[in-house]
């Protein structure tokens, strides 16, 4: 499963998007342990992010299918 | 007629709404936000820009850089400008946001507001900056005076007066 990655986050991983192996349908929840498991190092800022699932947030219980564009949402300083 | 909030508009006309909103990477055109935002059925327009402050406290910022998750961004501060047409009786929102690196003094966001009568200008334009800051994917990069660069990741849970940064 595809994830996208913005500021500190890509800046620790070394890349925008990653591929995170997982069976489907599974969680957010369960993309995020899977994420962290893979690159500890964004462990405490993912902690603290929110999800976007095709542009929109959610909660950890969403599930995900496959086919969605997932985004891990570090908390923003805009404006 | 008389609306909802009890504002009096001439001829029983309702009132129009309109939103603008749009990322850019250039210096933001506030006299082109301000001149699409005057009508003639409003008393008030109100600009806001969010400028690059170069020191908080003991701390020097040299340049910012902002970054963002650009559809979704638009979608959100598309979502806001909705909302605070639908929460207050102002005629138009406009919401700018610029992106790349931004130097001390200059805007990285503009939020324009016209409404009949001032009031609600104030407030819905105070709401919009507030809510854009905790809900619209966009990230700034601080590059400090010894030219050290940090993305900034306020913790929401923190009280804001004691939160490391915030423009």
């Amino acid at each position: 499963m595809k994830v996208l990655l913005f500021a500190a986050a890509r800046q620790r991983v070394g890349t925008g998007a990653v591929e995170i192996d997982i069976a489907l349908p599974a969680s957010v929840a369960e993309l995020e342990a899977a994420l962290v498991a893979r690159y500890p190092d964004i462990s405490s800022l993912a902690s603290t992010s929110r999800w976007a699932v095709d542009q929109c947030f959610v909660d950890a219980s969403a599930m995900i299918h496959g086919t969605e564009e997932i985004a891990l949402i570090p908390p923003v300083s805009g404006g | 007629m008389v609306n909802g909030e009890g504002y009096r508009y001439s001829k029983g006309m309702t009132l129009s709404k309109t939103t603008f909103v749009e990322l850019v990477h250039d210096a933001i055109d506030t006299d082109r936000l301000l001149t699409r935002s005057r009508r003639s059925d409003c008393g008030a327009v109100l600009l806001f820009l969010g400028t690059t402050r170069e020191w908080t406290g003991a701390d020097q910022t040299r340049y910012l850089e902002y970054d963002a998750y650009q559809e979704m961004a638009k979608i959100e501060m598309q979502r806001l400008a909705d909302e605070a047409l639908s929460r207050w009786s102002i005629a138009s929102v406009s919401i700018v946001h610029r992106l790349g690196r931004i130097d001390i003094a200059e805007a990285s966001v503009a939020i324009v507001v016209s409404s009949p009568h001032r009031g609600a200008a104030f407030e819905a334009g105070q709401w919009l900056i507030d809510t854009l800051k905790q809900s619209v994917p966009i990230w700034k990069k601080d590059t400090n005076g010894n030219g050290v660069a940090v993305w900034l990741h306020p913790q929401p849970e923190v009280d804001t007066l004691a939160a490391p940064r915030q423009t």
